[in-house]
This record gives structure tokens, C-alpha cells and sequence, in this order.
């Protein structure tokens, strides 16, 4: 039984995801800048435009004049609002930028999948340095302050260390005086329970160490031990990160790029990054506050 | 260097650029680390919308706060000025304050709670707005005008949240 799923998931990934391995990075990239890059009126109008043709005519997709244009477009877009964009909107420019340029290559797929693995590599490294850079990251500040305040959070807040209703419509009425620029209050108290500050250190510790292992095992040499199983790291990351930190276009993103950095020696993770493409949409259900309300 | 090397490390070699202006950026020129392409989100709790622009007006009859959005209505040019506050984009803001007419607006006294806070510290309960209609009390003379550029700090020892100076500018 076993035997005869994998032989189809090896044949799938043979005939579906090997042969066609290129044009479904660049149809998922379509897909995916359709679906989260709108960031402004122009931008998201003309990939409107844009991205139906490409997908209807696969030769369009195919073609540098397309990824050119879709480059310029972005570029353009993009630089007047550089200052209030978030990551994964400059990593997605990276990786438009790298399909373009590999559109000029001899070796096409090898280029694409180098330019995946190691701008994932390097987003990483740089989120990780920040980190340490941050002391009120390190010193667990950042994570205590978050679930405080941030309604992405307040679910596990609750959920872990007993950060009720109660406390966080205090601590909102606080935080909303103090972030009017029409108060002139300086300062106000919290309230919130002592294991929050345990929570808030472990989740620095995991933080800086699945992120740590995705830089280290995306950047190092393809032969090394750590590279052969740098999936794991960055799996793990979309499925732990993303049910609670709903950031859908960056989970996309990471399945496209994860999708894109198999090669011969994990291929095999193809089928993978591709379910978890296709399930970002369920990451925004409110697992959590089921949970909390079954308890 | 040949020309698929050039192609592999192009992007790559971009991003680390970006990145580290980012980084120099914003431990130098006060651009939060939340944005500008260097990878520091969920790092530190100073986003740029909890950064808190204070304009007051010091005039022949009180201290008065200004609404920022009076002076820049622009959503896009706020959260230019909230994300990398320099000096100059202060002081374009004191200008436009100084060159405009102001009259004291009694009909939009901030939520009371509020209330107690602005007298304590010498303010008027009541804003300044642009454009004065009939029968508005005008503002002849603006004395001093401070702006200032505030991000939120946190201690986690003592559950205290605070405001405190990013950049000022006063004239």
C-alpha cells in the first residue's frame, strides 16, 4: 500500500512536477502576484491585465517581454511606496527580478532554482541578524509587547499564558491614548500575567533558531549534510508561523520559492511546497480561537 | 565574470545591498526597522504606525495641539514622514504651520479622557484648525511651534508603556 503511493507520488513528480517544473514556478508566481501583490491602484489594475493573458497564453508567460515588463511595472510601483512596504513585497520584487534575468540564461531552471534557494538563504540570515541586533527582541520586549497588543496574537496569548479579554481591552485603551496625536499622554500600564514573559523567551529562542536553521542550511554548500535537508526547516516555519501570523502573501511566496530551490537532491519536496500552495488560503482560519472556544 | 554568474548573483547581490542600507538606515537616520527591504519585521515593537506625531502651537492664548492630518491629509506622504522622520520633513511641517492661519476649534474637544491630561500640562482642550470660518476666535500670533516625532518603549519588568522623543524640531 505504502509502496504504491509512493511509486505515484515519484511518477506525479516525474511526469507533472519534473517536466513541467519551470512552467509551473512561473504559473504559481502568476497566481500568486494576482492574488497578493496590491499594493497600489496601478499595480494591482494592470496585473488584473496582465496576469488572465499570461495565464491564458502560456506563450506569453513564457516569454522575456512579459517578465521585462511585469519587472518594470513593479519597480515602478514599488519605489513610491518603498517606505511602507513590507518584506516579503521586496522579497517578491527579488524573485521577479530573478525570473526576468533568468529568462536570459542557457540553463534556465538551474537559475531560477539557485536564485530561489538563496534569496530564501539570505531573507533569512538578515531576519536572523536583525534579531540580534534588536535587544528588545533578544531580551523577549518584542514577543511580550506583541501578544499584548497585536490581534493576530491575542488568540495564543490567551491560549498559552492566560491573557484574558478583560486585560487586553486595558491595555488596547492605553495603547490607543498613547498612539493619538491628539493626547499628550507619555505613559500607561499594562496589565498581563507572569508566565507571558516565559512565553515571550521561548518564542525568541524558536524564533532565532528555526530562522538561524533556515539561513545556515539554505546558504550553505548544496553537498553539505545541512543543505540536503534544508526543507525541513523552512516547512516547519510555514506551518507553524503562518495558522498564527496570517501573512498569506509571504506563505505563497516561501511555497513558490520552496517550490522552485528542488533539485536533484530534493525534488522529492516538490509535491510538498506545492499542497502547501494551494492550502495557503486555509492558514487564515481562526484555528486558534476554535480551540480557545472548545476549551 | 561570465555572463550565467552574472545572472545567478545579480538579485542576490541587490538584496544584500538593500539590506544593509536598511540596517545602516535605521540604526542612523531613524527608518523603522519594520520597513525599507532589510528583513527587521517582528524584531522591535517601533512599527511606523506606532509612531505618534505631536504638533503643538504656543500662541498669545495658550498651547494648542495640531492635528496632524490637517497638515498632511496625503496618507501615503504621513506614512513617509511616520516610517524615516528627518529633520527637514519636520521643519516643512513647522512652515506650513506657521504660514497658515489658525483659529482655535471649540467644537472638536477630544474624547474626554483626554481631557484631564492636556490641562495638567497647560494645553487647551480644544485643537486648532485651519481655515478660520465667522465668529472662530483667530490666532493672531503663533509664539513657538514644536513637533515631534515620538515612538512607543516598553518595559516588560514593570508593564510600563512610554512615549519617547525619536526627533523634534522647534522654532
Amino acid at each position: 500500500m505504502i509502496r504504491k503511493v509512493t511509486d505515484r507520488l515519484s511518477e506525479f513528480n516525474k511526469t507533472c512536477l519534473e517536466d513541467r517544473f519551470l512552467e509551473l514556478i512561473l504559473l504559481m508566481t502568476s497566481v500568486m502576484l494576482l492574488l497578493f501583490m496590491r499594493h497600489t491602484f496601478i499595480l494591482s489594475t494592470t496585473l488584473l491585465l496582465f496576469i488572465p493573458a499570461a495565464l491564458l497564453f502560456r506563450n506569453f508567460l513564457d516569454s522575456k517581454i512579459f517578465w521585462i515588463l511585469l519587472s518594470v511595472l513593479m519597480i515602478t510601483g514599488f519605489i513610491r511606496i518603498w517606505h511602507s512596504s513590507d518584506n516579503h513585497t521586496y522579497l517578491t520584487i527579488y524573485w521577479v527580478l530573478a525570473i526576468t534575468l533568468c529568462t536570459f540564461s542557457a540553463n534556465r531552471s538551474d537559475t531560477i532554482s539557485f536564485n530561489a534557494r538563496i534569496l530564501i538563504g539570505l531573507c533569512f540570515f538578515f531576519a536572523t541578524l536583525w534579531k540580534f541586533l534588536s535587544p528588545e527582541f533578544t531580551d523577549g520586549t518584542f514577543f511580550y509587547f506583541t501578544f499584548l497588543t497585536d490581534s493576530r496574537f491575542f488568540e495564543f496569548a490567551e491560549l498559552t499564558a492566560g491573557v484574558d479579554a478583560g486585560m487586553r481591552s486595558h491595555n488596547l485603551l492605553v495603547y490607543n491614548v498613547l498612539n493619538d496625536p491628539m493626547g499628550r499622554s507619555v505613559a500607561g500600564g499594562f496589565e498581563s500575567t507572569p508566565l507571558l514573559s516565559v512565553i515571550s523567551l521561548f518564542m525568541v529562542w524558536w524564533t532565532i533558531f528555526i530562522e538561524g536553521w533556515i539561513a545556515l542550511s539554505f546558504l550553505a554548500p548544496l553537498k553539505s549534510k545541512i543543505s540536503k535537508w534544508r526543507d525541513i526547516p523552512l516547512i516547519i516555519f510555514m506551518i507553524t508561523t503562518y495558522p498564527i501570523a496570517t501573512v498569506s502573501g509571504f506563505a505563497s511566496l516561501l511555497a513558490v520559492m520552496g517550490f522552485a530551490q528542488c533539485r536533484e537532491n530534493n525534488s522529492w519536496m516538490r509535491p510538498v511546497y506545492l499542497a502547501i500552495f494551494i492550502a495557503v488560503p486555509l492558514f487564515n482560519l481562526p484555528y486558534l480561537k476554535v480551540l480557545l472556544d472548545l476549551l | 565574470m561570465n555572463k550565467e554568474t552574472l545572472l545567478k548573483w545579480s538579485v542576490p547581490f541587490l538584496l544584500c545591498i538593500v539590506a544593509v542600507t536598511q540596517i545602516f538606515l535605521s540604526h542612523t537616520k531613524h527608518l523603522t526597522p519594520w520597513k525599507g527591504g532589510g528583513f527587521g519585521m517582528f524584531t522591535s515593537i517601533d512599527r511606523m504606525e506606532r509612531r505618534v506625531l505631536h504638533i503643538t502651537a504656543e500662541t498669545e492664548m495658550g498651547k494648542y495641539v495640531i492635528d496632524p492630518e490637517i497638515i498632511i491629509s496625503n496618507r501615503r506622504e504621513f506614512s513617509r514622514i511616520q516610517a524615516m522622520p528627518s529633520e527637514k520633513k519636520l521643519k516643512s511641517i513647522h512652515d506650513t504651520v506657521r504660514n497658515s492661519d489658525w483659529a482655535v476649534d471649540s467644537t472638536a474637544a477630544p474624547p474626554s479622557v483626554y481631557h484631564e491630561n492636556l490641562k495638567e500640562m497647560g494645553y487647551s482642550i480644544y485643537p486648532l484648525k485651519w481655515v478660520p470660518g465667522d465668529g472662530d476666535e483667530e490666532i493672531r500670533e503663533i509664539r513657538k511651534v514644536h513637533i515631534v516625532m515620538k515612538r512607543m518603549v516598553f518595559d516588560k519588568g514593570s508593564n510600563v508603556i512610554q512615549l519617547t522623543d525619536l526627533i523634534s524640531f522647534e522654532e
